[in-house]
């Protein structure tokens, strides 16, 4: 389904990504795991067409869409939820999961979805009419994957959804990504607890430093002598 | 008790100032002044008397006290106010103080007598403090419960209710009064200009009549749901009818006032509403896309220069207002489009920079290419627009065509700030990366953005052109730029009834204050100065920015007690 092959990115001098090739079929869950710097937030900036790649193929449905521009990227299905719960702040929560369908027109699916929604976060409910800055950091992040899904996405790319939150809050937005994806959304992930998102994951990929280091199913990650050093704290 | 000795204290503090504005000869210089009928010295003095009183009350509230002691306390701040002021003015009416206070003459002394004489003038003083004291004590009770909370209670729910049907009356009147005495002979003069024969009597009176019902039956339906039960009409709705009803007397005075004012106040009118046109426009750019454009000026001087080109004798061209209309406007947004491209990728400081030099460049080709645009001479000669013949010319018709085209222009705005436009330019504002991620074409939006505020701006700068006759470079300063963005800051970011507000305010209060002589951009500036202190939000803020501003003040004053407690 998406497909990137050899990818470069740069910002500006820096060389961020070297090479960076990985798959995701229909209906996975994929997980990118790696520490700070690695560039797992840049693989997402690049795929979401909020960067472009220097060098290197981005394949998503048989469509090349690496140099395409943002907005067309989200057009196409992909849609991005950015790390550190980029939400409009400013704005109210429906506002914000009303912008999430900005580009559908569909006036009944958008109704559906925006259920759906509200189905899956109960608190966003309760908090409809309030700015999404007041919200707390946990209900933030579920108000960012809300609004991603209102764009009924084919593939949704999660950027650190457990960034900042209390370990029972990251339990609970993690349950609710399987859910997303056992509703027929495929799910990218990426995360810097490992743990929990290769609990969740068919397959994973280790990134280090720009390129990828380690690729296999989910269960051969979690057991590898390496990521378990590495990542999963012996 | 307590509250007694605060009115005393308050009092004397008020009088010494009083006495301090009288002693600087800040009374006595105005005189010769009337503002609105008032004689200035007069306004002072009132000022001073609600000013003491309501001061008094606030404090007193706020120690929690009851009413009526707030009563008391600004009763006896206002007689101790102008009870000092009466001994000074008695010692001056019988010692020739000037040696000492050069500006104690005796015709300050009969100002401050109001021409009585000393014995009844300075009664006067104390009974008219007395009283003012206790009206602004009221006024400051009466203004917390208009501005309702969210909690109000029923009381004041029925209070309100009262003070809003009030209004509709009072304001009914006014605008009926304005019909009835004003709008016959203009309106005859507007009709039967455009006809050319004189139309009978009666027509007028059946329109007049007509008018009056149509007024008075939509007021009264507005003033009987207010009346409702209050428990009936919720509070929200309620709030709803009064900015309602505040548009429409406002849209009723917009209409019928003018014709009650000279051609002078009429000018000054129309300067008001080309500053509206060009303020709606900018609230585009600004208020609604967060692009904080400082060469404004460029598209109003697009605007006028193309009407110039398009009509003065001096390029043979000829065409009419009319025609002129749409070419104006396109050309300044194709402007708005050139500027916009280049400053696509740039952000706040950046781009108020590079927008800043590009109202100077269009303002230095008009200075220089001498040939094309005259240079510091200007363009000449330029035809006012004409309507079924009749031929816009008075400050009073200009005025009524800019009202026209001010509430086309707020309406087009309104309309694109609740549409799925408008939803793209507040994502983009706050923050572009996500708007994109939300599949919003940034680029697209933008230049949209800057297009419209742009057509705005030339849509008024042809207005000018018209108005003015003769158009120079000088008239697209930096100043009009910063204008036109004070008047929406004044006003209120982002909401249209502040950008209404901030024109009036920022356009028309100078005007106000010419009876000030002298002292007139000094109290203007105090007074700006004081309203942003006051009420940072703006005049008439829409609702979230007034609940962005109000945040980041909380947040300011967490950041302030967290440092103490640190501390």
């Amino acid at each position: 389904m998406l497909e990137l092959k050899n990818v470069h990115t740069f910002y500006g001098h820096i060389h961020a990504l070297k090479g960076i090739s990985l798959t995701v079929e229909e209906g996975e869950i994929v997980t990118l795991i790696g520490s700070n710097g690695a560039g797992k937030t840049t693989t997402l900036r690049t795929i979401s067409g909020l960067l472009a790649p220097r060098e290197g193929e981005i394949w998503f449905e048989g469509q090349r869409i690496d140099g395409v521009s943002a907005h067309k990227i989200t057009e196409m299905g992909i849609a991005h939820c950015p790390e550190g719960r980029k939400i409009f702040g400013r704005l109210t929560v429906r506002e914000n999961l009303e912008l999430g369908a900005f580009l559908r027109k569909d006036k009944d699916g958008i109704k559906q979805d925006f259920e759906r929604v509200l189905d899956l976060f109960p608190r966003l409910r309760e908090r409809l009419k309030q700015p999404g800055g007041t919200l707390s950091g946990g209900e933030q992040q579920m108000l960012a994957i809300g609004r991603a899904l209102m764009s009924r996405p084919r593939i949704l790319l999660l950027d650190e959804p457990s960034m900042g939150l209390a370990p029972i809050l990251v339990q609970q937005i993690f349950d609710i990504i399987e859910e997303i994806n056992a509703q027929g959304t495929t799910v990218l992930l990426v995360e810097q607890n490992a743990r929990l998102a290769l609990s969740i994951a068919s397959r994973g990929y280790v990134l280090e430093t720009g390129r990828i280091r380690l690729a296999g199913p989910a269960a051969e990650l979690m057991d590898s002598e390496e990521v378990k050093a590495a990542y999963l704290g012996g | 008790m307590r509250n007694v000795r605060l009115g005393i204290r308050d009092g004397l503090v008020f009088g010494a100032v009083f006495l301090f504005v009288v002693l600087v000869g800040l009374y006595g210089a105005f005189a010769a002044n009337s503002l609105l009928g008032v004689r200035v010295p007069n306004m002072i003095f009132a000022l001073f008397g609600i000013w003491v009183g309501a001061y008094v009350m606030r404090s007193v509230r706020r120690q929690g006290s009851q009413l009526t002691d707030g009563v008391v306390a600004a009763l006896v701040a206002g007689v101790t106010m102008t009870l000092l002021l009466a001994l000074f003015t008695f010692w001056a009416s019988r010692v020739n103080l000037r040696d000492i206070f050069a500006n104690m003459t005796p015709e300050v002394v009969a100002l401050l007598t109001f021409d009585r004489g000393v014995p009844t003038g300075l009664v006067f003083q104390v009974v008219g403090g007395a009283l003012l004291a206790v009206a602004g004590a009221l006024g400051n009770v009466a203004w917390d419960r208009i501005r309702l909370p969210e909690g109000a209670t029923e009381t004041g729910n029925r209070l309100a209710s009262f003070l809003l049907v009030l209004y509709v009356i009072v304001g009914g009147f006014t605008a009926l009064l304005f019909a009835l005495g004003q709008w016959g002979p203009a309106l005859r003069d507007i009709a039967e200009g455009a006809l050319g024969f004189a139309l009978p009597n009666d027509l007028y009176r059946i329109l007049r009549i007509g008018a009056v019902v149509l007024i008075v039956g939509y007021l009264g339906g507005i003033a009987l749901t207010l009346a409702a039960p209050a428990q009936a009409v919720r509070l929200k709705e309620r709030l709803t009818t009064t900015r309602r009803l505040f548009g429409l007397a406002f849209i009723l005075l917009a209409l019928f006032f003018p014709l009650s004012l000279g051609s002078y106040w009429n000018q000054v009118l129309t300067t008001i509403g080309i500053f509206v046109m060009m303020g709606l426009g900018l609230n585009v750019v600004v208020g609604f896309a967060g692009l904080l454009d400082l060469g404004y000026v460029a598209f109003f001087a697009i605007g006028a220069y193309t009407y110039a080109f398009l009509n003065s004798p001096k390029y043979g061209l000829d065409l009419s207002f009319w025609v002129s209309l749409p070419i104006a406007m396109a050309v300044a947004a194709l402007a708005g489009i050139i500027l916009g491209v280049p400053v696509l990728r740039m952000r706040g400081d950046y781009l108020a920079i590079v927008t800043l030099g590009f109202g100077e460049i269009i303002r230095l080709i008009m200075n220089n290419q001498v040939e094309l645009t005259g240079g510091a001479q200007g363009i000449l000669q330029i035809q006012p627009p004409e309507i079924l013949g009749l031929v816009i010319n008075t400050p009073l018709r200009f005025y009524y065509l800019i009202f026209i085209g001010a509430v086309l222009v707020a309406f087009v705005t309104a309309r694109l700030n609740n549409s799925r436009i408008g939803r793209a330019w507040i994502a983009m504002r706050e923050d572009e990366d996500v708007a994109q991620a939300m599949g919003i074409n940034t680029v697209n939006y933008k230049l949209l953005a800057f297009a419209t505020g742009a057509a705005f701006a030339g849509l008024a700068g042809l207005i000018f052109a018209a108005r003015q006759r003769n158009i120079f470079p000088a008239d697209f300063g930096l100043l009009v730029s910063i204008e036109a963005l004070s008047l929406i800051i004044i006003g209120g970011m982002g909401s249209i009834p502040g950008v209404i507000a901030g024109a009036v305010a920022l356009k028309g209060l100078p005007e106000l204050l010419r009876a000030l002589q002298e002292y007139r951009l000094l109290i203007y500036g105090a007074l700006l100065v004081v309203m942003m202190l006051v009420r940072p939000e703006g005049l008439l803020p829409s609702r979230r920015r007034a609940r962005e501003i109000h945040e980041a003040m909380e947040e300011i004053e967490i950041d302030e007690s967290e440092l103490q407690s640190t501390a």
